[in-house]
């Protein structure tokens, strides 16, 4: 068991680090990986982290790095799988539910899980559709960030259908709607709705009812959590305890905490 | 008789005018937002090309996704008819046509008059488009035209980009051209997997001899030289691959009006016999 334990997510866009010191978050960084070295990155971020927790690096005992770049952070003392870290993370945050839903960048994982460990593993990973690329490139017309197409969006008040699943299409679609003088409230929820269609596959397939959890940087998208509720009809429940995005670093940092080597 | 195919698609509009079934001219410009106006321009460049005026043209065939949007088009008639038909017309032996498209791809087995008898699709997803070649061109920074040509003088080095999604592939290929891969490679690689993913296509309806590419995309020589490699067959390419559906309708134009003369014919005759 280490006292002061830090988890780190490799992933595809973003690297997050947690401390951990006796089972209370001290510290975090988020920090996106650009065009630079992810081991680079990945330091730098785990530095910050410590730095903000506010102690010195050599208290810290473990590294436990997971997420889809976990095998470049050299410095790590272990390498945990994502689903794992992820379960960790969401079991802690105690929510009433057993099945947690990751949006990423360039993937949607939704994880069936009990005691602490992963049941059922659904993954999309093959299509850009139902990942935060899709609202990238098929917002990209409307010149928003992702946070002001959320705002923007659940301001809708009329319902467009939009027939593309791929991202590609969608923004030729999206232009379409530009030039037929459809608001961009609108247009914006039909994005959501389109990328929420996506994930209401994958949660059908595993089975969620009720309430379901969700993390990765989506969850913090608020016209996101509405259309998934709008099309599933399902309660979305995001942690208050802890940034919805840092939830699989600070699982990894958990399982660091129990068990920091091999 | 002169007659037209106009063909309106999903990234470029395309018109044939041609005169007993031999081609007077043609035109084609990019499709705007208003497909009803793409359409009107299209024809009216393609006019002032044959200098000809509208109420010159006979019939008018409107074929396309935009199709129901011409309002002088005569009748409409499936981009897939119109495609299997010009590509036979310019070449007896066709039986099997893999149109490449701006948003789709469309695999046709067709008789020997032109007739379509089994069809595949793929309209889900940008990989194997032209959409997603002109990403790959804005990608590595060349021009539309000279990705095809440079694709051909790589390595042969197999580099990992993602065969399922245009917009995954895309993310590769901007990682590999940080990690300093060649261009000529990394195109490779890149049309290898659509390559691989329009033979999936052309399996759902069996390739018989001979195989026509048409579209727009058949215009890209990395992908057609891919195609006959890997399927082991010479394919035939239309001197504009991304004609043959306006060509098509044109003929098909034709065609209807030869009925059309033919009924009012035996209505005659009918008639005649009538009060003979």
């Amino acid at each position: 068991m280490c006292t002061v334990s830090v988890g780190i997510d490799a992933g595809s866009q973003c690297l997050k680090a947690v401390v951990l010191c006796g089972g209370v978050i001290i510290g975090e960084h988020m920090l996106p990986i650009g065009t630079n070295a992810i081991e680079q990155m990945g330091f730098v971020c785990v530095t910050t982290a410590i730095e903000k927790a506010g102690i010195s690096k050599d208290a810290v005992e473990c590294v436990t790095a997971t997420g889809v770049g976990r095998e470049f952070i050299g410095f790590a003392n272990k390498t945990v799988s994502e689903v794992l870290c992820t379960v960790s993370g969401v079991d802690w945050m105690s929510l009433p539910t057993d099945i947690v839903l990751d949006m990423g960048s360039d993937k949607t994982t939704a994880i069936k899980y009990s005691h602490g460990k992963p049941t059922k593993v659904l993954r999309n990973d093959r299509c850009a559709s139902g990942t935060g690329r899709f609202l990238d490139v098929a917002a990209k017309p409307l010149a928003l960030t992702a946070d002001e197409l959320g705002e923007l969006s659940i301001k809708s008040t009329k319902q467009l259908i939009m027939n593309s699943t791929c991202a590609v299409f969608a923004e030729s679609e999206v232009i379409s709607l530009i030039h037929k003088k459809e608001k961009p409230e609108d247009i914006a929820k039909s994005i959501f709705d389109s990328m929420a269609s996506r994930v209401h596959a994958l949660l059908l397939k595993i089975g969620a009812e009720g309430n379901i959890a969700m993390i990765g940087g989506l969850a913090k998208n608020r016209g996101m959590v509405k259309a998934i509720e709008d099309v599933t009809g399902l309660h979305v429940l995001i942690t208050q305890a802890a940034d919805p995005q840092m939830v699989t670093a600070l699982g990894a940092s958990l399982i660091g905490r129990e068990q920091p080597t091999g | 008789m002169i007659t037209a195919g106009i063909d309106v698609g999903s990234l470029s509009t395309k018109a044939v005018i041609m005169k007993n079934g031999e081609v007077l001219t043609s035109s084609i410009i990019l499709t705007t937002p208003d497909s009803e106006e793409s359409a009107k321009m299209v024809m009216s460049q393609a006019l002032n090309q044959a200098t000809l005026k509208l109420e010159d043209i006979r019939y008018i065939v409107g074929t396309g996704y935009g199709r129901v949007n011409i309002p002088f088009a005569n009748s409409t008639v499936t981009e897939i008819s119109c495609h299997a038909r010009g590509a036979q017309a310019q070449n007896k032996n066709v039986r099997t046509i893999l149109d490449m498209g701006g948003q789709d791809c469309k695999a046709i087995r067709c008789d020997s008059r032109g007739r379509v008898v089994n069809f595949a699709m793929n309209d889900k997803c940008a990989a194997g488009t032209g959409r997603f070649l002109e990403r790959v061109a804005a990608a590595v920074g060349y021009p539309l035209d000279q990705i095809g040509p440079l694709s051909l003088q790589g390595t042969g080095k197999e580099l990992q980009i993602s065969p399922t999604c245009a917009v995954f592939a895309e993310m590769d290929i901007l990682k590999l051209m940080r990690m300093k891969e060649e261009i000529a490679d990394i195109l490779g690689s890149a049309f290898e997997s659509l390559v691989r993913r329009l033979q999936g296509l052309l399996g759902r309806v069996g390739v018989e001899s001979t195989l026509c590419i048409s579209g727009g995309v058949g215009k890209n020589v990395g992908i057609v030289k891919r195609l006959e490699r890997n399927l082991k067959m010479e394919v035939f390419l239309p001197s504009d691959p991304q004609l043959v559906g306006a060509y098509g309708g044109a003929l098909i134009g034709l065609e209807k009006l030869d009925n059309q003369v033919e009924a009012r014919l035996e209505e005659r005759r009918t008639l005649n016999a009538g009060t003979a």
